[in-house]
């Protein structure tokens, strides 16, 4: 009755006579799953005798940090600028095609970092498309005889991913628009403010705490990023921590490095959480079913569809032209036997990470769900904190545990049978499921924790006191009615391992292609248009989800706002 | 025999205690009513009860087997008591009809209950609508189907939250009766909870008044109207009028009439409650109103005339207000309330204005100490 908590309060882990809930064992050995390749990397970096860290410091941590951070302040800028202008036009402008916009708006998602740093260096560099015809309208001949701007640096790093990650300030900035009230807009004007002078005084501080839990993301995934920063020899973090690992055989040196990374990492998800701790306080009043429609004609129309256009066609309509132009032109190169081998490994791997996903985000929420116990929420939480860490952290935190329990196990059955375990873990498949899960079981489980909290508790309840069990009542009530959530949660997961590159370049066992790392090998070797094919493959796939955020756009607007 | 018990139960949320110390037996066949405003633990107990909530304190049993102790070592879950609870949203599963939703805790195999199933379909008009989804159903249909589905497996203890909340006023009597029967065919223990005193008072063998996490009164429903315990069992029913005075000789002398006051040390300070029932017209002076009550022998000639102040009709009685035109005896100078309110049954519908005398049923007057 009182505070209407019909949660449940199972204490969840006791030790008495009582048996221990089965599920809260579920999160905790979930957690301790997430756990070990970053307590893995915080052992390693604090316990090696070495002394790399002096090192690091007097040659590449400069560096390093330099380039980050002045990778980090470009990016922020530029998808604040994009992401926020947009969704403004989008949201509270009427103008010709704006409706298409909203959702086309998001298509850049589709294409991974690395892939549209690809296409530009392609169509950019010096014996690219754009150049060449430079070149033939102007009569130059050397490159001495013009200026370009080079396009595998900084800079060009800073708008390739500004390109690709714009859309997570978009869709926050977009919702945070869309949910402020009309009424302190429309108070705005009447006390004499232009449209332009409430969007800066009113709509832009409102929509703050939005907008930095938008580029928190957006540079997170920058943080992230292996693919483009290496094609473009730019020296971040992530390319450091490769290079002091595998070029410079310092596993150590790069747990260190991880650990610098990971306060960026820190510090972003501290933003990003008081962000979303403060959006709570932001809404003074429930009425926001209208918004003001500022109605563009004419210049301004024209203006205004051109820049919401822009950036669709540099992140989508380009990279997309290009790469089916070259897998038509080249389709005997790329159509080949190999194509399909990787296509295969891609799916297969993505395939049994999503499944994996959805499994134990259903035991890491249902857990909850059954028990409001402190430790069981805590636990849930710590579990999704692997979406944070990029992927480099991850893949030496993944090596080290796993390489741990391959050389345990091939001594236990040394001295049991006198012969070694065949390696299983470290170099294998399962290497990289095992990264794929730690990373993206955030998706999965935001995505189940969303669709059982449309299930009110008193169906457990109901269910329960029926005769069915804790897990009956999951399989009877709960999976019927969240089936849509848990192929969300598949997808989103199954995707984002598709277009995964940073871990899956290392974990992966000798030989074994995905993909992505096709994509990245051929890149490298500049042969991009015979990995044309895979690499449209990828965008194809990262089409699935941005159709799901679409729909739930659309619908939105339907629902009245 | 088999029986809801509940012996010394205590239950908080972090440091919000919302049930404190208390015991409820339902026997077998019986209905109790758990009564009390929003807040005042009834749920919560009723959670408890049906295992859905961790016991923190006390104990509970049906018949003699030990549900769950307060020291934490035994908690038979939910699925394992054979309670049936019945929710006040229903809870009906969206994705199984009718049918199937009311043999959800039935066993495919068991014969004898999928027979009780569709006779019970058949007698509550539910027959047509077996395969029917439940959102294509009445607020009542729903309500007779979460009914039906609770007590299918058949269960020792039937547990209601407020059954009939969820339903449009005007179908809420019919299906009260529906239930009742329904209820009373099973012989078991069914405690239910309600914030609605009628609805209680219909119901319940017995009615235990809950406030802030304690049960303040456990008895009949004419017990609880007519012996409540305190101002606040009194003001369950609606509102009353409330005259102080001090009690002299035993007695509770108002500007209204004198009450005896058994039980009282003299010179204690007390409130008088009536409730608005309580009054009987004698006479009305001006005309408009052809009433003569038939004189009860508990009811006494007040002394003060009132004046009517407005009058509306509710149906099955009239509601009036008066106000005090010639003082009475006040006694100790007892101050009257402004307004008086009264219930008088039938249509009774004097002008604003108009002279009214009348008497005051003593049944319906309760006194309490003043702390």
């Amino acid at each position: 009755m009182t505070a209407e908590t019909h949660m449940p309060t199972r204490p969840a882990i006791r030790f008495g006579r009582l048996a221990v809930d089965p599920w809260a064992i579920g999160a905790l050995a979930v957690a301790v799953f997430v756990a070990a390749p970053l307590f893995a990397v915080l052992w390693q970096a604090l316990s090696t005798s070495e002394d790399i860290w002096g090192h690091l410091v007097a040659t590449v941590l400069p560096t390093y940090v330099r380039e980050t951070l002045l990778l980090m302040t470009g990016v922020g800028i530029g998808t604040l600028i994009i992401g926020t202008g947009t969704a403004w036009l989008v949201t509270m402008c009427r103008f010709p095609g704006q409706r298409m916009l909203t959702w086309a708006l998001l298509l850049p998602f589709a294409v991974p970092a690395y892939l549209l740093a690809f296409v530009a260096t392609d169509q950019l560099e010096y014996a690219g498309t754009i150049q060449t015809w430079l070149r033939a309208i102007f009569g130059w001949q050397r490159p001495s005889d013009y200026w370009f701007p080079e396009i595998r640096s900084l800079g060009g790093a800073i708008w390739v991913m500004t390109l690709a990650l714009y859309p997570y300030v978009y869709l926050l900035a977009r919702s945070a628009f869309l949910e402020q009230s009309v009424c302190v807009l429309e108070v705005s004007r009447t006390l004499g403010k232009t449209p332009w002078g409430s969007f800066w005084g009113v709509a832009l501080p409102l929509a703050r705490p939005a907008l930095v839990i938008g580029i928190s993301l957006a540079l997170m995934e920058t943080l992230n990023d292996f693919g483009t920063v290496d094609f473009f020899a730019v020296r971040t973090f992530t390319v450091g921590i490769y290079d002091v690992w595998l070029n410079m055989s310092s596993i150590a040196g790069a747990a260190q490095l991880s650990l610098v990374l990971m306060v960026f990492v820190l510090l972003l998800i501290i933003a990003e959480r008081l962000a979303r701790r403060g959006r709570r306080y932001h809404h003074t009043t429930t009425r926001h079913q209208n918004l003001p429609s500022y109605r563009l004609r004419g210049g301004r129309a024209a203006l205004a569809l051109a820049a919401c256009a822009l950036p669709i066609f540099l992140g989508f309509v380009v990279p997309a032209g290009v790469l089916i132009g070259y897998a038509v032109e080249f389709h005997a190169e790329t159509l080949s036997p190999r194509y399909f081998e990787f296509a295969g490994n891609s799916l297969g791997l993505s395939a049994f990470a999503a499944l994996g996903a959805v499994i134990v985000g259903v035991v890491l929420a249902y857990a909850v769900r059954l028990s409001a116990h402190p430790a069981v929420t805590g636990m849930a939480r710590f579990a999704s904190i692997g979406y944070a860490v990029p992927a480099s952290v991850l893949a030496v935190g993944v090596i080290l545990p796993l390489a741990g329990v391959d050389e345990a196990m091939e001594g236990t059955t040394t001295a049991l049978f006198g012969i070694p375990a065949p390696i299983l873990f470290s170099g294998t498949v399962a290497a990289v499921v095992y990264g794929y899960l730690v990373r993206f079981l955030a998706l999965s489980h935001g995505a189940v924790e969303a669709g059982l909290a449309k299930v009110t508790p008193s169906m457990d309840g109901a269910a329960r006191t029926l005769g069915a069990s804790p897990g009956g009542a999951l399989g009877r009530v709960h999976f019927p009615l969240i089936r849509g959530s848990l192929l969300t949660a598949a997808l989103l997961v199954f995707v984002d391992c598709m277009k995964e590159l940073p871990m899956t370049l290392v974990l992966r066992p000798f030989d074994f292609d995905t993909l992505a790392t096709f994509v990245y090998q051929y890149a490298s070797d500049e042969l991009f248009e015979e990995a044309s094919l895979a690499a449209l493959t990828i965008v194809a796939a990262g089409i699935l989800p941005v159709i799901l955020l679409s729909m739930t756009i659309v619908n939105s607007r339907r629902g009245g706002t | 025999m088999a029986g809801l018990h509940l012996r010394n139960v205590s239950h908080a949320f972090g440091d919000h205690t919302v049930v404190s110390d208390v015991s409820v037996e339902v026997a077998p066949g019986e209905l109790v009513c758990l009564l009390g405003p929003s807040g005042c633990g009834k749920t919560t107990l009723l959670r408890v009860a049906a295992g859905l909530e961790m016991l923190q304190s006390g104990r509970v049993s049906i018949g003699e087997e030990v549900l769950a102790d307060g020291q934490a070592t035994r908690h038979t879950p939910p699925e394992r008591r054979g309670v049936g609870l019945m929710f006040q949203d229903f809870a009906l599963f969206p994705h199984l009809n009718v049918r199937d939703n009311i043999g959800f805790g039935v066993d495919g195999h068991d014969i004898e209950r999928r027979q009780w199933i569709e006779e019970a379909l058949q007698r509550a008009g539910l027959g047509p609508s077996r395969d029917a989804y439940p959102h294509t159903l009445s607020g009542g249909q729903q309500q007779r189907v979460a009914l039906l589905r609770a007590l299918a497996p058949k269960p020792r203890v039937m547990l209601l939250d407020e059954p009939f909340s969820g339903l449009d006023v005007t179908r809420r009597a019919a299906i009260r009766q529906q239930t009742l029967s329904l209820l009373k065919e099973t012989e078991a223990a069914t405690l239910m909870v309600t914030h609605d005193p009628e609805e209680a008072m219909f119901m319940a063998d017995r009615i235990l008044v809950m406030l802030a996490g304690r049960i303040i009164q456990d008895g009949s429903p004419v017990d609880v109207y007519f012996n409540p315990t305190d101002g606040f069992v009194t003001r369950l029913f609606g509102t009353v009028n409330r005259v102080e005075t001090t009690v002299r000789d035993g007695h509770a002398e108002t500007p209204l009439g004198t009450f005896a006051a058994p039980g009282f040390i003299d010179g204690t300070r007390v409130e008088v409650l009536l409730r608005p029932e309580a009054f009987r017209v004698l006479d009305a002076s001006s005309a408009g109103a052809p009433v003569q009550v038939g004189f009860e022998p508990a009811c006494e000639p007040a002394k003060t005339r009132l004046r009517v102040l407005r009058a509306r009709p509710l149906g099955r009685s009239s509601h009036v207000e008066f106000e005090a035109v010639e003082r009475g005896d006040g006694g100790d100078g007892a101050g009257l309330p402004e307004i008086l309110v009264a219930r008088i049954p039938g249509v009774f519908l004097p002008e604003a204005g108009a002279d009214v005398r009348f008497a005051i049923d003593a049944r319906q007057v309760h006194i309490f100490t003043i702390d």
